[in-house]
């Protein structure tokens, strides 16, 4: 007895159902690695490139602002504010 | 007036969205010219990172609303080419989004449109990809920082060598004409982007030819 072909239908839903197949978990887990290690290495980026630019633009004083403001905020009267130069005072006579 | 933490946050986020961009268009471009290659991790890697540039792309244009330096609003970054600041380039950059946006949807239900439209769809990918590298160059403040260069650089380099090195190579004997005439428009493209960027966001005083209100110029680099 002749074998009998499948139908042509039958091919398109083999190869849909090959195409589908559930991967194995070590591909998953794979793949779960390699998103995670793409997320931490856009956000360390984004980080990075967040202090290079704000740090193009901030002088040293703006920085040093910065902190002793933050630490005041967080211990008051622990930091005393940094001494700005004043010009002299000229006097000028006895009063 | 002096720049707040946002629009840091909003030019860092906006070139890391580049880069994931262009990681998308790598991957895309290695599962069309590769389909037997580890396809599972390929074109999940190649979602994950479209749906995580989606993400990025949000946060730059959140952080741009809600920054108060550049003064953009809603209305600026929906609507392209009506913003004060810079607005053409902006305006490349709310259209990339739409373009980008619009390909991540459409693959969707990509069982329900014909594969022969969703692939034509799905090349929105490259020109929503040019856009950006448009609007992060011209309106980006830091087109002329080293490592933003360099990032811009490495990014417009690997997908230029995936497509050439990948696509081009796999698809060259099915229609030689068609694939070096491909080739030829992607060279002219990055090229004419070079030449321009050389002319324009990297020469002094582009801040004033790009359309940065007078008012901010002081402090813009």
């Amino acid at each position: 007895m002749p074998e009998e072909q499948p139908p042509r239908w039958r091919e398109g839903v083999d190869a849909e159902r090959r195409r589908r197949q559930r991967p194995a978990g070590n591909q998953r887990e794979q793949l779960r690695r390699l998103t995670a290690s793409v997320a931490v290495a856009a956000t360390v980026v984004n980080a990075g490139l967040f202090i290079d630019a704000a740090a193009s633009q901030v002088s040293a004083g703006d920085i040093d602002s910065a902190i002793i403001a933050a630490l005041s905020s967080l211990m008051p009267g622990s930091v005393h504010p940094v001494a700005t130069p004043t010009p002299p005072v000229v006097v000028t006579g006895a009063s | 007036m002096t720049p707040s933490p946002l629009w840091y946050v909003d030019r860092s986020a906006g070139e890391v969205t580049l880069l994931l961009m262009s990681a998308v268009a790598i991957l895309g471009v290695f599962r069309a010219a590769l389909p037997a290659r580890s396809p599972f991790t390929v074109e999940g890697l190649h979602v994950n990172l479209a749906l995580m540039t989606l993400v990025f792309g949000g946060l730059h244009v959140a952080a741009s609303i809600l920054d108060p330096y550049a003064g953009l609003g809603p209305v600026d970054a929906l609507i392209p080419f009506v913003s004060a600041y810079r607005a053409t380039w902006l305006g490349l950059g709310v259209l990339a989004g739409y373009m980008f946006t619009a390909t991540v949807l459409i693959s969707w239900p990509l069982r329900r449109l014909p594969r022969a439209w969703w692939r034509w769809l799905h090349r929105l990918m490259y020109g929503a990809w040019v856009l950006a590298l448009l609007h992060s160059l011209g309106t980006g403040s830091d087109a002329t920082g080293r490592v933003f260069l360099f990032l811009n650089i490495v990014a417009v380099a690997a997908v230029l060598a995936a497509f050439v090195g990948l696509r081009v190579t796999e698809a060259w004997a099915s229609s030689p004409a068609l694939w070096s005439a491909l080739t030829a428009v992607a060279l002219l493209i990055v090229f004419g982007i070079a030449v321009w960027a050389a002319d324009g966001p990297l020469q002094p005083g582009w801040a004033r030819a790009a359309g940065t209100p007078p008012d901010l110029l002081r402090t813009t680099p």
